[in-house]
């Protein structure tokens, strides 16, 4: 890093103060503050003392300058003197008044001069006493000296200059000489003090500014230092931290920022280690249950891709239960009879037997016994209880065993055993997946059972569908077809087919020859049919005739060990078996047989041997229903003949009746009409008669020939819109003069506004005039009615008559043909008897119906409902 | 002139009928024994009327019919049948063959006669 780079590391004592600084209970801008306001202060220190000595250097100016005055002020008083002496000296000499005045004002100016001079130079005051005192005398001398010139005494005044003021003034001048160099002196002392005072001040500036600079440099280090190692301290942390140790503190004196980011730091790296290991715990968690899901799907795939084997299910729970419950093996035991057997075993440690007695005396068996978890945390320390186990565990190695029951709804079917070598019990989880282990196995074990019986099932229900499918074509067979070989042959391929034999044969028994022959054979060679056809079988023949005989099937398991009969030997030789032969009987009569082969020799068993006499009897059945159905079909033929030949003989008759009828009928109304003259009354009478009888013949011609017509079906109704106010109408007018003639009451009651009908308006007609004439025929006194009204889409028709009235049990007979209620009273009354079944018949082509009511001696009541809108019934009867 | 109806009849009591009932009207009548002499006996004679008997020798009434009536200059004469075919459809197959009445035998002289009337009318 650049700090290591470019710092070196510090000194011990450097190390300490650092760690002073870095433990200072204060902020790093506090600390720089500190810093910073120590240089600034070492900086002012400096100014001030640099202040001092300038002001240091100029007091000693200052005095320098005052010693430079006192020295000329001392010399002004020596040249004052000097100049004094001079005047005096002059004026004296001169003995001018003028001249001596203006030496005393000298010489007071000199006092002056003195005076400003004591007061500067108090350290000469000494020196400066005795000028005083000397100046005093020689100014004494000066004026006495005055006064004596002035009075004229020259003399006296020159000596006492010259005695007096002479030595007074060379004194004097010795004073103020004196002081010149005192204060000279002084001066060169004061100029000394002050180089002194320059050399100090300077050496002290140049110190304090050294000072400063080392200051800043060393607080500068000591503060970067105490930043730069926890920072650096705290980076290596952090790499640390990266690098996943989250176990370490990081240690920092620092009580600053960056010791509270160290501690921050700390937590951190705490919390992430707990975080971490939390991380860790879950993810551990999750990769367990990831295992242990997978292991589950695996199973449920292996489940799911085995339904029919247990085995890779049991071994796939085995291996699962050992890994995922950290065991050293894993073991499933199934009951198997009074033992648990293993069956899935996945782990090194040994197994040393096949199945174990079940009881309490060993760890899975007490599970199963118990039908609970069983947990022993070292089995080879175990109590007597664990007998078994115990012995188990010292001779197998295994110390912590868990099992756990598989149980079935409440039934236990076996267990899961895991185990371990050393004591380490099992934690709740692995007891938890262990009992979803075993879970697994249940399921696994319980699908494969229900998948098996489900297989069992469908297969049986396979075969019952394919038996029931072909006995449903066999039924088909012998039902719809007259072909009694396309019969047989489907029987016998069927009983080939679901008997699993190879090959079939169906004999029929020919009574007359006492002989079996083959009729259907399936699975078999035309030359090997065409050998067993040429030799007849016998009710002596020792199989066939036997099992035909005794009306028993017959089996023959190995034909190999049988002495063979011809037929025996060609089919043997031909390479088959086993022979099944069942008869083919009716009460008291043999039919034939049907004989199954196959080329694998054994016993048939219950259930083919039953099929096949099913299907012996469906073939007895298709042999009889042959026999029938030709017989029938010969009858059918007879019968449509007989039937053609009769609607024929009825048409021709209908036709060769009609034309002589015409005759009489056509010359009968001629005679009657007058014709061929007047008749006698007695021959118009009998001639009327005539003509009945002709109509009456008519009648019955025509009704026979709808009857026979509508049993062939060959009567059609011709359908249209009609009115059955004009049947009513058409019907009325035509009986209408017979009761009159009779003596009735006739009344018709037809309801206002009937809708149009849709039907034979013809044959309703017909109908209606048949069951008014017979009203009116049997009636002898009363009344005859008909009422014609429409409801719920239907026209209702009623006939009402007082005549003898119909007995309970002819009602119905009176529809039929050819029945008459009372054949001596019909016999008076002529009809054919075929009316009412002719109109029953057109009714019920209408989609209609007709009913009677009656009370013998009471009348009686025809009900006709017709639809109105019909559609014609093809097939009434 | 009297109108002039043809009977194409084989059995000579029916003939005899017809004869005796036209003899006392107005009418003239031909007779023909069967459908071919039916058939000659209408382009010769152009009666106004033919009585046409269904089942005759030589050639059955539906074919004379068809002729007659395939003869643009017979066509318009009227055609009734007299047939003892009374079975369901006769009359349907008469009036296809082109005949343009139908009685059914036995047959009523006076209704035979009104139907007459009606189409000589």
């Amino acid at each position: 890093m650049i700090f290591s780079a470019s710092w070196m590391k510090p000194s011990s004592v450097a190390s300490r103060l650092i760690g002073w600084v870095a433990r200072l209970p204060v902020r790093v801008q506090t600390k720089l503050l500190i810093a910073f306001l120590s240089i600034v202060g070492l900086l002012i220190v400096l100014g001030a003392v640099g202040l001092q000595v300038l002001s240091g250097v100029n007091d000693q100016t200052t005095e320098l300058i005052k010693l430079q005055r006192r020295i000329a002020a001392y010399r002004q008083v020596q040249h004052d003197t000097t100049n004094q002496l001079y005047s005096i000296s002059t004026a004296l000499l001169l003995q001018d008044e003028s001249m001596l005045d203006a030496a005393l004002r000298q010489l007071s100016q000199f006092g002056y001069d003195l005076d400003r001079m004591e007061f500067v130079a108090t350290s000469e005051v000494g020196v400066l006493g005795q000028v005083r005192l000397e100046y005093d005398r020689f100014t004494a001398g000066v004026m006495r000296v005055a006064q004596l010139i002035r009075s004229g005494r020259t003399e006296e005044a020159r000596n006492v200059q010259l005695n007096e003021i002479m030595p007074s003034a060379d004194r004097l001048e010795r004073l103020t000489n004196q002081l010149v160099n005192m204060a000279e002196a002084d001066m060169v002392t004061a100029i000394e003090v002050t180089e002194g005072a320059y050399d100090t001040s300077r050496l002290v500036v140049v110190s304090f500014a050294v000072g400063s600079i080392l200051l800043a440099l060393g607080l500068g280090y000591v503060i970067s230092w105490s930043l730069v190692d926890p920072v650096k301290k705290i980076e290596a942390r952090l790499r640390q931290i990266a690098a996943g140790d989250f176990a370490q503190q990081v240690a920092v004196g620092n009580r600053d920022e960056l010791g509270a980011l160290a501690d921050n730091v700390n937590q951190t790296s705490a919390q992430l280690g707990r975080l971490y290991l939390e991380i860790e715990t879950r993810n551990r968690e999750l990769t367990e249950t990831l295992e242990q899901q997978m292991a589950t799907s695996a199973i449920l795939r292996t489940i799911a891709a085995s339904p029919t084997d247990i085995q890779p299910v049991l071994n796939a729970v085995a291996e699962s239960a050992a890994k995922l419950c950290d065991a050293y093996d894993a073991a499933i035991l199934l009951k198997d009879g009074e033992s648990l057997a293993i069956r899935a075993h996945h782990g090194p440690i040994p197994i040393d037997f096949v199945k174990w007695p079940i009881s309490r005396d060993w760890v899975a068996g007490r599970a199963f016994v118990d039908r609970e978890t069983v947990h022993v945390s070292d089995l080879s320390a175990a109590g007597d209880d664990f007998l078994a186990g115990r012995q188990m565990a010292m001779r197998l190695g295994h110390r912590t065993t868990l099992a756990v029951p598989l149980l079935r709804e409440d039934e236990a079917i076996g267990s899961l055993i895991i185990r371990r070598v050393e004591v380490r019990p099992f934690d709740r989880k692995q007891i938890e997946l262990l009992t979803t282990f075993a879970d697994q196995a249940v399921i696994a074990i319980e699908n494969v059972r229900l998948f098996q019986e489900v297989q069992a099932r469908t297969a049986e229900l396979a075969r019952s569908v394919a038996e029931l499918e072909a006995l449903g074509e066999v039924t088909k067979a012998v039902n719809s077809t007259l072909d009694l070989d396309t019969v047989l042959q489907t029987i016998v391929a069927k009983a080939v087919q679901l008997s699993d034999t190879d090959a079939g044969t169906i004999y029929v028994f020919s009574s007359t020859r006492q002989q079996f022959r083959p009729r259907a054979t399936y699975g078999m060679s035309d030359e090997l049919v065409a050998a067993i056809s040429g030799q007849p079988i016998s009710l002596d023949d020792p199989w066939i005739g036997d099992a035909a005989r005794r009306r028993e099937p017959v089996q023959v398991p190995e034909l190999g060990e049988e002495t063979p009969t011809p037929v025996q030997k060609i089919i043997r030789d031909a390479g088959y078996r086993g022979v099944l032969i069942v008869p083919l009987l009716r009460p008291n009569k043999i039919v034939g047989a049907l004989v199954v082969r196959r080329r694998k020799p054994g016993k048939f068993d219950e259930r083919v041997v039953h099929l096949m006499e099913t299907f012996a009897a469906q073939s007895v059945l298709a042999i009889q229903n042959a026999k029938l159905f030709r017989e029938i079909e010969e009858k059918g033929q007879e019968l449509a003949a007989a039937s053609r030949h009769k609607s024929q003989f009825l048409a021709n008759m209908s036709h060769e009746l009609r034309t002589p009828l015409n005759s009489v009928l056509g010359f009968t109304e001629l005679l009657v009409d007058g014709i061929y003259g007047e008749l006698p009354d007695r021959a118009k009478a009998t001639v009327a008669r005539v003509q009945a009888n002709g109509r009456h013949l008519l009648g019955l011609i025509n009704d026979v020939l709808d009857l026979s017509k509508i049993e062939a079906g060959q009567l059609t109704l011709a359908f249209d819109d009609y009115s059955l106010g004009q049947i009513v109408r058409t019907t009325a007018a035509a009986v209408e003069p017979l009761a009159r003639e009779k003596g009735l009451a006739f009344t018709t009651t037809v309801a206002n506004d009937l809708p149009t009908g849709r039907g034979d308006e013809r044959r309703l007609t017909q109908v209606l005039l048949n069951i008014a004439g017979n009203a009116i025929k049997f009636t002898e006194s009363g009344s005859v009615d008909i009422l014609a009204d429409a409801a719920d889409g239907h026209f209702e028709i009623v006939v009402r008559d007082t005549g003898p009235g119909i007995a309970p049990k002819d009602q119905a007979l009176i529809f039929e043909e050819f029945q008459q209620v009372d054949s001596s009273s019909t016999r008076q009354k002529g009809g054919t008897g075929l009316g009412l079944a002719i109109s029953k018949r057109f009714v019920e082509m209408h989609g209609g119906t007709i009913t009677v009511e009656s009370v013998p001696g009471s009348g009686a009541t025809f009900r006709m409902t017709i639809p109105i809108d019909a559609e014609e019934h093809v097939q009434a009867a | 002139m009297s109108k002039r109806i043809l009977m194409v009849e084989d059995t000579e009591d029916n003939r005899q009928i017809v004869r005796d009932l036209i003899a006392t009207t107005e009418y003239e009548l031909i007779e023909a024994p069967d459908g071919a002499a039916g058939v000659m006996a209408a382009a010769a004679q152009r009666p106004d009327l033919i009585l046409m008997d269904i089942q005759l020798p030589v050639m059955d009434g539906y074919e004379a019919t068809r002729r007659i009536k395939s003869d643009p200059a017979l066509r318009h004469i009227p055609i009734i049948a007299v047939t003892s075919y009374a079975l369901s459809g006769d009359e349907a197959k008469a009036l296809a063959a082109g005949c343009d009445g139908y009685v059914a035998k036995p047959f009523s002289p006076r209704q035979l006669l009104e139907k007459i009337r009606e189409l000589l009318a």
